[in-house]
């Protein structure tokens, strides 16, 4: 394989594993309107499941600590890391919903995600602090030559990406969609007609985390491990930006999102050299290229690039809303 | 669709566009094919001056051993990767060197961003010499991969040991909640428990990220009284930690750190004036032999600074995996890294080298040679890889210039 | 007992933190992501008034880096922000442009500073015994200086028109403006003094670390949320006593929790107002939601 078909393999397969996490997060904020900015905490919660499942136990008084140690094949792994996802989801959003209003709501998901971060980060006998978990393997990675395991997963991740976008898709146009997005234009008509609300929400925060999960496990077993700086807080910013850019609501415009902000201005960035004696600059030069993009987006195309579709509902069921939402 | 097709036409171009930048074409290597040396550093981020003064330690020897001939004949043409400290940029960067440069050697690596793409390499049958101190790679067994600096264990029985050896038997911890902790403080414990050495204040020795202040534990291990203490922060905590430590009446006590606490920087954020009666550092030796010294003269106009210290680390490494090639008569990582061992094992028989040109001319005249290198004897564990090296004790002033005050030989923790 | 006397330094810090925040909240109905920029923003203004090129005592240098935070927040909100609700109706709008101003601020100060530590230019911070405490004369002046702010706001809040109406719109809006409040105008002052409340727990922060570097503010937002979560988002006296809880807990925590778990307990106080009263121990029903 020469310099280019490595390019395009490696790019296509991050920009599938982004895309899994995308969608997630365009169904949470996208569809429903749940703004999650601890959203790549899911990501980590399936990940590091993953990760743990996949590992043997951890040597007794060895440096190495972490919880668990199943020493379970990919696919148990993998579904575990997704069921812990949830579960963690679940918790968190089923709490949240219940009792926060929207602000409120902002306000507690992030401190989540600061919080979970910095626990996880400062205390090594739980997820071995800084050193995160290391060495996970994606199937059939001792068969494969460096070369084979490269094409495989980059088949493995458009195969998950692909049946994730489906799924999601099929959920989009499905009486539940609608109601994602009822919930999303405005809760409290949707409670007067007799939707509950929590029960909407919840079900799309979990939709979101089990999508988290699997791209955050399909991820760790791609590159082999998982540790703190994989997921601080600008990551769920930058999956945020993509779907503003992309297209709000809609899978394929937050897969585009993905794909041009992501893979444009993050990946790029391996490929340009130092500036200068100031190596700290360029990934500061992404963050704030990055922010411009949201900001601009926001500011004269909020809907993103590919706009959704708007509904079309008989005649008889339009109402008038007296102010509009958004 | 337009939008959606005009993505796909910037992607592919963007594709293309890189393609025209770079890369070779693998192809089965002709005696006048350069040889593919990977170096992988952080060159950006915050480790990114370190990084690129490593990376400038290869560069140096590259020059060198080409103008001396290259090895069997060829070139050497040092290829770096950005792996920005990050883990997973390190896999890209490693993989895309594999599929694309064919390299055959990797050098570099560092503690934070080795942890995936180093099996991979091993997988992969390429010889790695790496510059990561992280202690979990002591006991681990990879053929293809080699230590080109001490393990951090040994750093930080270095450390214990230091402090025994000047008196002091009652030590307090104080170490970031980071990869430090982890890495030096078990090693330190373990130490502390041959030597007679007792550890006060354990629980308050993590500084947790979230807190805006470290008094209360500063408080805590003022209140034990401890002959000294032993350290390794960032320089931002140093400069809360220590200032706090002054503040609620600490006083002046003894401090003994490690490489980290040995730049000019570290020394500002503690205090300079303390510094200098209060603060040591335990370090790897390095070499005050007259190969040393040409290596910084060399280091120094071919690039205008002083070198760092792992810069003389990777220097040796290029130069070990080149003799190692002559001496095997091949590139190939899979046949060569027999001999490694071979050129850097002492022996009746086996003559001391210290640079490339000497080792190659002894090579080719079928002399049996032990690579000694700058930044320490480079003699490999047979098993696992690992260097045992001497530290010393350094005092570091504000400019960041050193000053040996002790030694600290390897048998001693060797022996602990 | 002398964390406690700590925690009640760190408490300071933290009231004047918190009080700007949830003043502004109180009256834009949005959150302030960005807010820990704001503190850093305040110990590099600090910084150029103090050590480069001004070479000014720490006091007046520390009045200089509320100002100009004062001034930045002003004209964030009146060439960014306003324009942004006006344009964009949608709480939602307003808590992505600040998220994401949080780490694009971040980013500008490590193009503008760098990523090394800084120190400001003090001396006298030795500890000595006040009763069962151990405090510096800086602590002493920085409670000193907290119970000012605090009588400072209170009066604000109560005796003038601009602080009526700063309550009348985190009540109602709406009547609000029907009562012929000019809200942009306050909306602005507001975000003049939350900014300046901000810039001063900045250098406070900065002189009780001694070196600072451009994520400052960042790890102290988490402690400041937690407080005015505790307290009851929009309310000052809430936003205190949260400070006041969280400041003694973290520090007297240390002594009991492994030091790495201490933002557990900021957890705890999370998780426990989310279950038994979202609205926090001062708060009243929130607004309904989306009203900007």
């Amino acid at each position: 394989m020469n310099a280019l078909e490595f390019l395009v393999v490696s790019l296509g397969t991050f920009a599938a594993l982004n895309g899994i996490l995308v969608l997630g997060l365009n169904l949470q904020f996208g569809s429903t309107g749940i703004l999650n900015l601890s959203y790549f905490t899911t990501v980590a919660v399936g990940a590091y499941a993953t990760g743990v499942a996949e590992l043997p136990p951890a040597p007794h008084g060895g440096l190495v600590q972490y919880v668990g140690g199943f020493n379970w094949p990919f696919p148990m792994a993998v579904a575990f890391g997704v069921v812990i996802a949830c579960c963690f989801t679940f918790v968190l959003g089923g709490l949240a919903f219940l009792r926060l209003r929207e602000d409120y709501l902002g306000l507690t998901l992030f401190s989540v995600q600061a919080g979970v971060l910095l626990i996880v980060t400062d205390y090594s006998p739980f997820l071995d602090g800084p050193r995160g978990v290391q060495g996970l393997s994606g199937p059939f990675q001792d068969q494969l030559s460096p070369t084979g395991f490269e094409v495989m997963y980059l088949g493995l991740s458009l195969v998950f990406v692909v049946a994730t976008y489906v799924v999601i898709r099929n959920l989009d146009i499905a009486p539940l969609g609608r109601l994602f997005r009822a919930i999303r234009e405005d809760e409290v008509a949707a409670a007067a007609v007799g939707k509950n609300s929590w029960r909407v929400k919840t079900t799309a925060f979990l939709f979101g985390g089990a999508t988290a999960g699997l791209g955050g496990a399909l991820v760790a077993t791609y590159t082999g491990g998982w540790d703190p700086g994989a997921w601080q807080t600008p990551e769920t910013l930058i999956l945020l930006s993509a779907i503003v850019v992309g297209g709000r609501g809609r899978p394929l415009g937050a897969l585009l999102g993905s794909v041009l902000l992501i893979e444009g201005i993050n990946e790029a960035g391996l490929f340009i050299p130092t500036l200068g004696d100031r190596p700290d600059l360029l990934p500061a030069l992404q963050g704030v290229a990055t922010a411009l993009a949201l900001f601009a987006f926001l500011w004269w195309r909020p809907q993103g690039l590919l706009a959704e579709r708007p509904e079309r509902l008989p005649k008889a069921a339009v109402v008038r809303t007296v102010q509009p939402t958004r | 669709m337009l939008k959606a097709n005009s993505a796909i036409a910037t992607l592919v171009g963007l594709v293309l566009l890189t393609a025209c930048g770079g890369g070779q074409s693998s192809s089965n290597s002709t005696a006048n094919q350069p040889i593919n040396v990977g170096a992988m550093f952080p060159l950006t981020g915050p480790h990114g001056p370190a990084g690129q003064a490593f990376l400038a330690g290869i560069q140096l020897a590259a020059i060198q051993i080409n103008n001396a001939g290259g090895v069997m004949g060829r070139k050497l043409n040092v290829v770096p990767k950005n792996t920005n400290g990050d883990p997973v940029d390190a896999v890209t960067a490693v993989r895309q060197m594999l599929a694309a440069d064919n390299p055959s050697v990797v050098i570099g690596f560092s503690g934070g961003d080795y942890q995936d793409a180093l099996p991979i390499l091993n997988q992969a049958k390429v010889v790695t010499l790496t510059d990561v101190g992280d202690p979990v790679l002591d006991h681990q067994v990879m053929p293809y991969s080699f230590r080109a600096v001490p393990s951090d264990a040994l750093e930080g029985t270095a450390m214990a040991w230091w402090a025994s050896h000047e008196g002091w038997n009652r030590v307090a911890l104080v170490f970031d909640a980071d990869t430090a902790s982890q890495t030096l403080v078990p090693s330190i414990q373990a130490a502390a428990s041959s030597l007679p050495l007792t550890i006060v204040a354990s629980n308050s020795s993590d500084l947790p990220t979230g807190t805006p202040s470290y008094q209360t534990q500063v408080q805590a291990i003022i209140a034990t009284h401890p002959q000294a203490v032993l350290t390794q922060v960032v320089e931002n905590d140093a400069g809360t930690f220590y200032s706090e430590w002054r503040n609620l009446g600490g006083g002046s006590i003894p401090v003994i750190g490690s490489d980290t606490t040995s730049t000019g920087a570290w020394v500002k954020a503690f205090g300079s004036a303390q510094a200098q009666n209060e603060l040591v550092s335990v370090v790897p030796s390095t070499s005050t032999s007259a190969a040393g010294a040409q290596f910084v003269a060399a280091y120094t106009s071919q690039f205008n600074s002083p070198p760092r210290s792992l810069s003389a680390n990777d220097y040796d490494a290029l130069i070990v995996a080149s003799l190692a090639m002559i001496a095997a008569h091949s590139t190939d990582p899979s046949v060569y890294y027999r001999s490694i061992p071979a050129v850097t094992t002492p022996g009746p028989g086996v003559t001391v080298v210290t640079s490339f040109s000497d080792g190659a001319k002894l090579l080719a005249a079928g002399k049996k040679i032990k690579y000694e290198g700058i930044s320490s004897p480079m003699t490999f564990d047979p098993t696992y890889h690992t260097l045992a090296v001497p530290f010393q004790a350094v005092k570091t002033n504000d400019q960041g210039g050193i000053t040996v005050i002790g030694e600290i030989p390897a048998e001693a923790l060797a022996a602990i | 007992m002398n964390a406690l006397g700590f925690g009640l330094v760190d408490a300071s810090i933290l009231a004047i933190a918190a009080l700007g925040f949830t003043l502004q909240f109180g009256v834009t109905n949005y959150v302030n992501f960005a807010y820990g920029a704001f503190l850093t923003f305040g110990a590099y203004m600090a910084l150029a008034a103090n050590v480069e090129p001004f070479h000014l005592s720490i006091w007046p240098a520390m009045l200089i880096g509320g100002v100009c935070t004062a001034i930045f927040g002003l004209l964030l909100n009146q060439f960014f922000l306003a324009p942004f609700v006006a344009r964009r109706r949608g709480l939602i709008f307003a808590l992505i442009v600040t998220f994401t101003l949080s780490l694009m601020l971040g980013d500008i100060y490590i193009i503008i500073w760098g990523s090394d530590f800084k120190e400001l230019d003090y001396s006298g911070t030795v500890a000595h015994e006040v009763g069962p405490f151990l405090w510096s004369n800086y602590d002493i002046a920085f409670m000193f200086i907290t119970g000012v702010v605090l009588l400072a706001v209170h009066l604000l809040l109560t005796r003038t028109s601009l602080g009526r109406s700063m309550r009348a719109m985190g009540d109602d809006l709406n009547l609000a403006r029907v009562c012929g409040i000019r809200t942009e105008a306050v909306v602005a002052a507001t975000w003049g003094i939350s900014a300046f409340l901000a810039g001063v727990a900045g250098v406070m922060l900065a002189i009780e670390q001694r070196t600072f570097t451009t994520t400052l503010g960042d790890n102290f937002l988490f402690l400041i949320l937690g407080s005015v979560i505790l307290g009851g988002i929009g309310r000052p006296a809430g936003a205190v006593i949260g400070a006041v809880v969280i400041g003694v807990a973290v520090q007297i925590g240390v002594l009991f929790i492994p030091s790495g778990l201490a933002p557990v307990l900021v957890f705890v106080a999370l998780i426990g107002v989310m279950l038994l009263r979202p609205q926090g121990l001062m708060g009243a029903t929130p607004r309904p939601p989306g009203q900007l």
